[in-house]
C-alpha cells in the first residue's frame, strides 16, 4: 500500500508563490480559507540576514490531532484513508473549530462565508462550476472547516486508473502545487517505496518534520535552511 | 468580573477582525488569509468545555491575558493590528498521550 508524502526544500524555495496560486485555482479557493499559504520570515542578525520561505499546507499526520478532536466532539467528519490522506467531510462538519484549535500547524481553515474572489466584479471561471459537477472535496460549504487534501481528487483518479506509478510525475495524477514549482523545491510521492523520488529526497537531504514534540508524525517533510523554525 | 473581562475581550476581537477586514488594512508579510476569524467563539463548544465545565481561567490558555487569541499557521507572523497567538503547546499539558482525551502522540 502506498503512503503519500511531500518534501519541501526551503533552500530551493524562492517564495514565488506559484504553488499558492496553483492550489487556489485547482481547489476552488474562497477568500479566508486558504489551503496552501506562503509564510515568510527573516532569520539571522544584521548584516547576515536572509529570508525563509515556508509553504504550509496540511501535513496529513500519521496521528492527526484534528481527527482526534473531531472524533471526541462526535462529529467524526475527519478521516484518514488507506493512503494516509486526511480528509474533511463537509456534510458531517459541524463547524465547531476544534480541529483548527488543536492542529499544531494551524492548517484547518474555518470558512465563515463563501465570498467571491472579486466581489462585485463577477465570477471567475471556477466559481461558475456548480457543486454537483465538483469533486466532493471542492463542494465548499459555509460554516465548515476545510484544508489541503493532497489533491485527493487527482490521487484517487490515479488509483482508479491503475496509474499509481505516475503520481508525482504526470500532471493529472500529481498535486498541482508540486507540479508548478519552477525550482523543483517540492517532491511528492509514495514514501513506502524506497526508490521513489520522495523517499530518496528525504534520505539524501535529511528532511525533517516540523513540531515533532506534538507527536503527530506529519507526512510533509522540510529541508530547512539554516536558522529556519522547526 | 470574568464576564466583564470576556465581554471586553469579545469587543476587542470584533474590532480587530473588522479592522483586518477593511480594504486598506495593513497586510502582513504572508499570503496566509488573515481576514477569517481565527479564534474560538466565546460561546462555542471549546469555551463551554474549558471555561464553563472545567472552570479554566482565561490565563490558563491565553498566556498574555486576553491578547493571545489567534490560531495561526506555523511560523505565520501576526497580522498588523491583530492580537497575539495562543501557543498550542499549552494543549500538550492535558492532551498528550497517555492523558485522555488524547489529541497528540508521544513527543518524538
Amino acid at each position: 500500500m502506498a503512503k503519500f508524502a511531500r518534501v519541501i526544500d526551503t533552500n530551493r524555495c524562492m517564495g514565488c508563490r506559484a504553488c499558492v496560486a496553483a492550489c487556489a485555482t485547482e481547489n476552488y479557493y474562497t477568500p479566508g480559507a486558504q489551503w496552501n499559504a506562503m509564510v515568510e520570515y527573516e532569520v539571522g542578525t544584521y548584516p547576515t540576514v536572509k529570508k525563509v520561505f515556508n509553504t504550509i499546507g496540511c501535513m496529513h499526520c500519521e496521528q492527526p490531532a484534528c481527527k482526534a478532536a473531531c472524533d471526541k466532539v462526535g462529529a467524526k467528519a475527519i478521516s484518514k484513508n488507506e493512503f494516509g490522506v486526511v480528509l474533511i467531510d463537509y456534510e458531517k462538519c459541524i463547524g465547531c473549530g476544534y480541529c483548527a484549535a488543536v492542529c499544531p500547524y494551524g492548517v484547518p481553515q474555518y470558512n465563515s462565508a463563501l465570498n467571491p474572489l472579486y466581489p462585485g466584479k463577477g465570477k471567475v471561471a471556477y466559481e461558475t462550476i456548480p457543486n454537483a459537477m465538483r469533486d466532493p472535496t471542492h463542494r465548499k460549504k459555509v460554516n465548515t472547516v476545510e484544508k489541503c487534501t493532497f489533491c485527493w481528487h487527482k490521487l484517487k483518479q490515479a488509483v482508479a486508473d491503475g496509474k499509481m506509478d505516475r503520481i508525482g510525475k504526470d500532471q493529472q495524477y500529481t498535486p498541482t502545487c508540486d507540479l508548478v514549482c519552477p525550482v523543483q523545491a517540492r517532491v511528492f510521492g509514495d514514501v513506502d517505496d524506497p526508490n521513489s523520488a520522495v523517499s530518496k529526497k528525504i534520505k539524501e537531504s535529511g528532511a525533517v518534520q516540523l513540531k515533532k514534540n506534538f507527536g503527530t508524525a506529519p507526512q510533509v517533510y522540510y529541508v530547512l535552511t539554516e536558522g529556519a523554525k522547526s | 468580573m470574568r464576564t466583564l473581562t470576556l465581554l471586553v475581550a469579545a469587543s476587542a476581537l470584533a474590532m480587530g477582525a473588522l479592522s483586518a477586514m477593511a480594504a486598506d488594512a495593513p497586510v502582513a508579510k504572508s499570503t496566509a488569509a488573515t481576514t477569517a476569524p481565527k479564534y474560538m467563539a466565546q460561546g462555542g463548544r471549546f469555551h463551554t468545555q474549558h471555561v464553563k465545565k472545567l472552570k479554566f481561567s482565561c490565563d490558563s490558555c491565553h498566556q498574555a491575558g486576553v491578547q493571545d487569541v489567534l490560531f495561526l499557521r506555523a511560523a505565520e507572523p501576526l497580522p498588523a493590528g491583530m492580537p497575539g497567538q495562543v501557543d498550542r503547546a499549552i494543549c500538550l499539558t492535558c492532551h498528550q498521550a497517555p492523558q485522555k482525551p488524547t489529541f497528540y502522540g508521544p513527543a518524538k
